[in-house]
């Protein structure tokens, strides 16, 4: 099948669109996928920083209650008296205030003096963080609490049957007014199943959060599937951040959403890797960014295909009228010579079968001539004579524009032949 | 004529055929006539003029940039 020149203009004009339009896409989604990547990369960068900062604040904070609290009269007194009753009134009303999970008091061998929500008992005393409290040290870290040490706090059904648990603590000692030591108090939050925390961080940052235990999640901002919280579930890159103590940017998939996610290897204050912080940001954000670009981009390109279109369609059938006109002309003028030639031709057998007559004419004069001198022949003879030459001018005449016609058609069979070809080409029709 | 004729030869059919209209528009009685006996010429065509106005004929030729091939008087 022949297309038209008009449709094959309008169609390379089309495709040249469309190819530009498509490389643009292409060149747009590759840029914009690369630079949104490396942006989500920074912004998860920034954001896990920024959690991390919560964490920091967090100990700070309990810190801050924990040696306030050590420097209470009342709580001097209340241990120097063994008033353990007294101790754990103090000692509830503090952690209901602020929050903590448990606060607890020991005397100078570790043995428990009070307990926030607790019975007062046992003793503490190779519990490492409270042999630090009672050297003299104010610890301030995260910690992996025993399960044993969990169930005599009362938290052992907060961090499940059995189970350890992560914690932001602070120690410190507690001294008389003689600033001799006396014993200590230890205070923290268990954050296995408590929310706060990440809560907070999610608010304030956005994205969600996570703290990992190990390689397992004791507490997020993740929601499930079913629209619960994503807890206590594996996480196997947490496993290989703890293993070498190197971050991980990248792509997780949490609660069944991917994430473009930073997992950062959280420790306690002696350099001991506990497990990891985890945030992210829902990939469909990316995605959806992409989604819309490239949206905005195909629409914006089938507006400029309509638009190149719509110029080029009056050109296009303007140029093709006008070939098409001036084809039209030229075959017609070719029709017109061809007539001219033919009428040339036969007007030269004309002048031939004149020239013969006169010179048959002029052979009979001579033989009357010869026959009979008369003035009246002599004049006819010198008429014919005159005949025959302008006979023989005529006849040249006709076979120079015999010739020239002959030449002339055969340059305007030659340009009729490109005006067919140039119609042809225009309209995809055959010329007849 | 009132001199007497002078034939004006050319070096093709063409050019006496041109020489005949830019004669005619000079105002320069011509005749065309077959190449006389005697004469050498590739064209078979020649122009007949009054030998009084070859002057005027030469510079009507010259001026329509016709060549022209030689005079026979």
């Amino acid at each position: 099948m022949r297309l038209s020149l008009r449709t094959r203009l309008l169609g390379a004009i089309t495709g040249a669109v469309v190819l530009i339009f498509l490389c643009s896409l292409i060149a747009a989604r590759v840029v914009l996928g690369h630079d949104l990547n490396e942006l989500g990369r920074t912004e998860v960068t920034n954001e896990a920083s920024a959690f991390a900062g919560y964490v920091d604040a967090r100990k700070q904070q309990i810190a801050l209650l924990v040696t306030q609290e050590a420097a209470s009269d009342a709580l001097r007194a209340a241990m120097q008296s063994h008033n353990t009753e007294q101790l754990d009134d103090q000692l509830s009303d503090v952690t209901d205030s602020s929050g903590l999970s448990f606060l607890t008091v020991v005397d100078l061998n570790g043995r428990v003096l009070g307990r926030a929500h607790a019975p007062a008992t046992g003793s503490l005393a190779t519990d490492p963080i409270i042999q630090r409290a009672l050297n003299g040290e104010t610890p301030s870290t995260l910690v992996q609490l025993t399960p044993a040490f969990l169930q005599g706090e009362g938290l052992a059904l907060q961090a499940g049957s059995g189970k350890g648990g992560l914690a932001v603590i602070a120690a410190t000692p507690v001294s008389d007014t003689q600033e001799r030591t006396i014993g200590a108090i230890y205070g923290g939050v268990l954050l296995n199943h408590s929310y706060d925390l990440v809560d907070e961080a999610t608010r304030a940052i956005g994205g969600a959060t996570a703290l990992i235990d190990g390689n397992t999640i004791v507490s997020s901002s993740i929601q499930a599937p079913d629209g619960t919280r994503f807890v206590d579930a594996q996480v196997p890159r947490a496993a290989d951040v703890v293993r070498t103590n190197e971050p991980y940017t990248g792509a997780d998939t949490e609660g069944g959403v991917t994430y473009l996610a930073q997992i950062a290897p959280i420790s306690d204050d002696q350099g001991h890797v506990l497990g990891a912080s985890w945030y992210g940001i829902p990939m469909a954000q990316i995605g959806n960014i992409e989604a819309h670009t490239t949206q905005a981009l195909v629409l914006w390109g089938i507006v400029a295909v309509v638009i190149v279109l719509a110029l080029a369609i009056p050109t296009v059938q303007a140029l093709s009228k006008t070939l098409v006109a001036n084809s039209r002309h030229v075959r017609e003028a070719a029709k017109e010579l061809g007539v001219v030639v033919v009428g040339s031709e036969v007007s030269g057998d004309h002048v031939a079968a004149t020239k013969r007559v006169v010179e048959r004419s002029g052979e009979l004069l001579s033989q009357v001539a010869s026959e009979q001198q008369s003035e009246k022949i002599g004049e006819l003879q010198r008429l014919n004579s005159e005949l025959h030459g302008d006979v023989t001018v005529i006849e040249t005449l006709a076979q120079e524009m015999s010739s020239r016609m002959r030449d002339a058609a055969d340059r305007v069979a030659q340009l009729n032949e490109v005006a067919a070809t140039l119609n042809e080409l225009v309209t995809g029709e055959p010329s007849t | 004529m009132s001199g007497a004729e002078a034939i004006l030869v050319f070096s093709s059919n063409a050019d006496a055929m041109i020489a005949t209209k830019a004669l005619k528009d000079a105002g320069v009685p011509a005749k065309m006539i077959p190449k006389p006996a005697g004469v050498t010429s590739p064209a078979n065509l020649c122009l007949s003029i009054d030998g009084a106005a070859e002057t005027r004929a030469l510079s009507a030729l010259k001026d329509a940039g016709i060549a022209l091939g030689g005079v026979v008087k």
